[in-house]
């Protein structure tokens, strides 16, 4: 392969872990090839940048709050992003820490150790595991071999690889990029950005050059197929065989490949063995969906789904209402409470937030989510934020000791009688409902702020856990929000410059605003009807 | 914030010669930022944004490429210091001349080898839907990608050549 062609290969991520070694060695000592990858590079980051412009003109109907925003979700923060992000942004992170010299640095270094594993257990289906390595979904896995005596399991690697085995199976996990099927059917998706990825079988060594394969191994007797586009294997001393869509090979132990005939059916797939039963149950949600959107007493409604690509999450309101769409930014999508069916977001990284614009006046507030929490990370985080906390506007977050939190401002224009550094409002808090074994878990949580009614009520999956009398002191009975953010909190106060990173390390499947209090029995109905596991 | 709006496409370029995919670079480059707004006092004037940016975007670099050294193959240390230094040696002027070229040797290709261009950065998917809309394998539009990537890269050369001759 020419130079000019392995730096391609490197740039556009087809390059597998022997090229990049390769290219290594040649750029070393050739100064006129690093000066080329330099090129490449900047042509490429050219590229890009005109791609980006292209989709976002095409996105032409996407209203963001700011011109300069438009293209935020596809491109990272200082390109795209208005100056007064960026720059609360930047202050937050000055706030969030006394010492603004090496904020980031340090981060990075501590953020290394919590990552074990290279790879997740993301579906499961029926599967059965020897008693003492029971797993879950949602496991992180890391170099270690997974035994499995039945059923279907889905593994994403971190390298973007999916691998779905249908057991009994036996799979070695040596890195995001490789693997050893020991025992076991295996379908392998290799998405362009891990192409490279290497499955071994007892006597062979497959690399994949995108984008999917199945491998069968029974009794040390394996067959490999590829079911569209490409792989290279070797096979015991045989030199390297690329192989094209529509092809299957036997791998004798103690032979030669040989051409034998496709059965890609005999390759598990995570679709085809969901069931019917989850579609089913999904189709119940979408029936709960519709009626909802039609309420009268929504505010808002958004269920995190986004087509790809586009900056923003439809209001599901009805009827439609476009100005209600929430603006997308950093937020990444996630699969939802029915992986496959549906797709939530996550909003892991500190920027991510969803913006909207929620104009009104209203009586009470109801606020129930469906929210995988991975991690509380923050003092405060964030679920839904009023933008610049003034009077009327709620906050409904949870704090760092799992207690869920509602407040609305009072009196921004007041000191609170008690604590003077802070403005006229008190928070309502629920006990403790999250704690760190209960990651990655979807949780229903609600929160009512009922000024008619002078209480304030917290609910997990649809029962009551606490409830608060509003005190005459605090009482406020016009309520509103206008401008406001899902997972985060970005919007400095008005007059002082205190800002926080509030971004919630989780995911939003479902969020519902109301006009209105819920009553004990009406959360327990919204908790019942939107749940993942009805049937 | 004007100075990072208009270097910021000279230093995703520099981060991208360093790092193996976008997703690292639309990250260093995020964290690059916070740092250049809090240290933004260190810098005594304006030409000086460009070098001062390429040395924390370099650093933040260097600390994403030993992460990613865990899960993956990347450059040597050797190799990456070498980019490092020869990357940080091209000028704004430079840059934004590269920038130029691109474009207006972009609009010389036909529409779908354009498409076909810019696809790779739609998202996953968008080569083989190509793919699929024509009739060919993927594999086949890479190579035909590769091809057109190479062409891009001589018309550009060969533009800064030009427009380098004609200023001196």
């Amino acid at each position: 392969m020419r130079p000019e062609e392995r730096l391609h290969r490197y740039l556009i991520g087809a390059a597998t872990s022997k090229e990049v070694a390769e290219l290594d060695t040649l750029l070393a000592t050739d100064a006129s090839l690093r000066k080329h990858l330099i090129t490449e590079a900047s042509i490429d980051a050219e590229l890009r940048a005109v791609a980006l412009e292209r989709v976002s003109e095409e996105g032409e109907h996407m209203r963001m709050e700011k011109g300069s925003l438009r293209t935020f979700p596809l491109m990272p923060m200082a390109m795209a992003a208005g100056l007064a992000f960026l720059l609360g942004l930047a202050l937050m992170h000055v706030s969030d820490r006394s010492d603004t010299g090496n904020v980031i640095e340090r981060d990075v270094r501590t953020a290394e150790p919590s990552a074990e594993g290279f790879a997740v257990l993301s579906h499961l289906d029926q599967a059965r595991w020897p008693a003492s390595a029971e797993k879950r979904t949602g496991d992180l896995l890391g170099s270690e071999t997974l035994r499995m005596e039945a059923g279907v399991a889905e593994l994403q690697f971190f390298s973007g690889a999916t691998m779905v085995v249908q057991g009994p199976a036996e799979i070695s996990l040596q890195s995001a990029w490789e693997a050893h099927c020991h025992e076991g059917t295996v379908r392998m998706q290799v998405p362009p950005a891990a192409r490279g990825f290497t499955l071994h079988g007892p006597s062979t060594e497959i690399v994949d050059h995108g984008t999917e394969f199945g491998l069968e191994v029974r009794e040390g007797q394996a067959l490999v197929e590829v079911i569209d586009g490409e792989i290279a294997f070797r096979h015991r001393d045989a030199p390297e065989r690329m192989v094209r869509g529509g092809s299957a090979w036997g791998l004798p132990e103690d032979g030669e490949a040989t051409r034998i005939e496709t059965d890609a059916t005999r390759f598990p797939s995570m679709r085809a063995n969901e069931g019917w039963h989850q579609r089913q149950d999904f189709e119940r949600w979408r029936a709960h969906r519709d009626r909802l959107a039609k309420d009268p007493r929504v505010i808002a409604y958004y269920t995190f789904e986004r087509d790809s690509g586009k900056p923003f999450i439809p209001s599901e309101v009805e009827p439609r209402d476009e100005e209600r769409d929430g603006a997308v930014v950093l937020a990444e999508s996630a699969a939802g409470r029915w992986p496959g069916l549906k797709g939530a977001l996550e909003f892991r990284r500190p920027g991510s937030r969803v913006r909207v614009h929620l104009p009104g006046d209203f009586q009470a507030f109801t606020f129930a989510a469906w929210v995988r929490v991975d991690s509380l990370d923050r003092r405060y985080n964030a679920l839904f934020m009023g933008d610049g906390y003034e009077t009327g506007e709620p906050h409904w977050q949870i704090r760092d000791d799992g207690k869920l939190m509602l407040s609305v401002m009072v009196d921004d224009a007041n000191p609170h009688p008690t604590f003077p550094e802070v403005r006229y409002h008190h928070v309502y808090f629920s006990p403790p409902i999250w704690e760190l074994s209960m990651s990655g878990q979807w949780l229903h949580l609600a929160s009512v702020f009922d000024p008619q009614g002078r209480a304030v009520s917290h609910y997990v999956d649809g029962k009551r856990v606490s409830r608060e009398t509003i005190k005459p002191d605090f009482l406020i009975e016009s309520l509103r929000i206008g401008n406001g953010e899902i997972g985060n909190w970005g919007q400095p106060f008005r007059e002082t410059s205190w800002f926080a990173i509030r971004n919630l390390n989780g995911c939003l499947d479902e969020l519902v605003i109301l006009n209105a209090a819920l009553t004990d029995s009406e959360i327990h109905l919204l908790h019942q009807r939107s749940r993942a596991d009805a049937l | 914030m004007r100075l990072l709006m208009r270097h910021e496409p000279a230093l995703r370029a520099y981060a991208r010669a360093l790092l193996p995919d976008w997703n690292s670079v639309d990250e260093v480059i995020q964290e690059a930022s916070i740092t250049m707004w809090n240290k933004f006092a260190q810098l005594e004037e304006e030409s000086g944004f460009l070098p001062w940016g390429k040395v924390i975007v370099r650093f933040k670099c260097l600390s994403m490429v030993s992460a990613l050294r865990r899960d993956r193959h990347v450059f040597s240390d050797a190799v990456l210091e070498q980019l490092a230094e020869e990357a940080a040696s091209m000028e704004a002027e430079e840059h934004e001349a590269a920038r130029r070229a691109l474009r207006s040797c972009l609009q010389t290709f036909s529409k779908p080898h354009q498409e076909l261009l810019l696809a790779p950065y739609a998202g996953d998917g968008r080569v083989k839907a190509l793919a699929a809309s024509e009739g060919r394998s993927a594999n086949a539009l890479y190579k035909l990608l590769g091809r057109l990537r190479e062409k891009l890269a001589v018309c550009v050369q060969r533009s800064l050549h030009n427009t380098q001759h004609h200023a001196s």
